[in-house]
């Protein structure tokens, strides 16, 4: 990934099992708060159901990824004006085609678009789901970033969501190196493997031969997932994010780092609902200055600091 | 730092980077131990993954790594933070405030010295709120005392002696 040294932008992206956890209000948060130091593109990548301009307080701009798909426009010529100084958005499509339906050469032209993008930071908002498409892009991303909320839906959707992820990054690393369709296969004998979840599957793959399981274990050091849990409403709810942390940790041996959480806010619905972006109309609030904390946890690698 | 090396694994079960505290360190093996000792949100969404066995073992662990670097950390950090001595030394009448402030000094919260004593933590309030009424009967409330002081590193004996008196005295006038 990072094999471009010509590339200085970052890119960030968020993804996740569940819909409604606020993924998009997280990355319109995060967008404001990252212009404040820098160029920022944020792209709208659920490509069935763009929202994200409401975080920003702006009706949908009139060109889309459509024009890309359809129309070869350059992405760079897609960008359209926030209304926030440094900050672009390139919005999704509604209708036209959904993300399902996107071939591969499309989608690699467009990432090696979204790479060249001028900016400091490019941020991608992805829908909801386990679409390999959705997870493609979150792979592409310098930052992965999974929304959770103390629930147990949205809990239950992350762990599913991160085996996908998981699975995805490890196939394709291990085709890069010959072992073509050696995850699908192992996965699809689990029967008779004796594969009866996650971790199995990993120490069966690693007890392959041990060029694999060096190749694993390079992926999983590198293989970095910034949790941030939203709609906090207690110091319990804080602690759980620390726990799914703990298991991502313990149990699929994944990097996982806890950079923030964000307080539950009904105010975020009704800064969305009257078309302002909320950092703009509530800068002092608790949640703002959650948002300014996750955004410096995200880029220096910290994490939340729990407190009993 | 080359000693702390040695202790990696440790450290990496908890957790905690090599240059962690024993404020950290006690901090972590307590969150773990809450993670993984209750159903909780975290873990009961991912019973396919992690069975009671797998807690379990963990558990043990984590537990063996806490004492370890427990142990480590207590020999190369001999904190002395003179404020909470010059509390303490200054402080021959122990009441419920006493202890609240003394627990402050040494940032140790309340649901810290629940879980560790095992004193309910309802009753750990009304023992620094004086709240007697609330309280029950004197042979609990002297082994909650106990537990609590002891937690705090105070002299326990003469701790629960002062607080006690008060207790006896309000429960004659009842």
């Amino acid at each position: 990934m990072a094999s471009d040294p010509e590339r200085k932008s970052v890119i960030m992206a968020v993804g996740g099992g569940k819909g409604g956890v606020g993924k998009s209000f997280i990355m319109a948060s995060l967008g404001m708060s990252l212009a404040r130091q820098g160029r920022v593109v944020m792209i709208d990548g659920d490509l069935g159901g763009a929202n994200l301009h409401n975080f920003l307080g702006i009706s949908r701009p009139a060109s889309s990824l459509t024009d890309f798909f359809e129309r070869k426009v350059p992405l760079v010529d897609l960008v359209a004006s926030s209304g926030i100084d440094n900050l672009g958005l390139l919005t999704g499509m509604v209708g036209t085609i959904g993300g399902e339906s996107i071939k591969h050469a499309q989608k690699m032209k467009l990432f090696s678009q979204i790479r060249k993008l001028d900016a400091d930071y490019i941020l991608i908002d992805l829908g909801a789901g386990t679409h390999f498409n959705t997870i493609d892009t979150l792979l592409l991303a310098d930052k992965m970033i999974i929304v959770i909320t103390p629930e147990i839906v949205s809990i239950e959707n992350m762990y599913n969501f991160l085996r996908n992820l998981y699975f995805r990054r490890l196939g394709s690393v291990l085709s890069g190196h010959g072992y073509r369709e050696l995850v699908v296969n192992t996965w699809r004998d689990r029967d008779t493997l004796g594969i009866g979840n996650f971790r199995e599957l990993v120490d069966c793959l690693k007890a392959i031969s041990p060029e694999v399981k060096v190749i694993i274990e390079a992926e999983l050091r590198d293989f970095v997932v910034n949790l941030v849990l939203n709609k906090a409403r207690t110091n319990h709810d804080i602690i759980t994010g620390n726990s799914v942390k703990s298991i991502c940790i313990k149990f699929f041996g994944v990097n996982a780092l806890y950079s923030g959480y964000v307080e539950h806010d009904e105010l975020v619905s009704r800064s969305a609902n009257q078309r302002t972006p909320y950092l703009t109309s509530y800068p002092a609030s608790r949640c703002a200055r959650a948002i300014e904390r996750l955004t410096l946890n995200i880029l220096s690698g910290e994490q939340v600091k729990v407190t009993r | 730092m080359k000693d702390r090396a040695r202790y990696q694994a440790n450290f990496e079960m908890l957790e905690l980077p090599l240059e962690a505290g024993y404020d950290e360190v006690h901090k972590a093996w307590l969150l773990m131990k809450e993670t993984y000792s209750t159903d909780s949100l975290a873990t009961m969404s991912i019973a396919d993954e992690v069975s009671e066995e797998d807690r379990r073992q963990l558990l043990t662990r984590v537990e063996e790594s806490y004492q370890i670097l427990s142990g480590f950390l207590r020999e190369h950090q001999p904190v002395v933070d003179t404020s909470v001595l010059q509390m303490t030394s200054a402080i021959t009448d122990y009441d419920g405030s006493a202890l609240r402030t003394i627990r402050h000094l040494l940032h140790i919260s309340l649901d810290d010295v629940a879980m560790t004593t095992r004193v309910p933590r309802r009753h750990l309030e009304s023992i620094e709120a004086d709240n007697y009424e609330a309280l029950p009967v004197a042979v609990y409330t002297r082994g909650f005392v106990v537990s609590f002081a002891k937690h705090l590193a105070l002299d326990s004996e003469l701790v629960v002696k002062s607080y006690m008196e008060k207790y006896r005295k309000w429960q004659e006038g009842r």
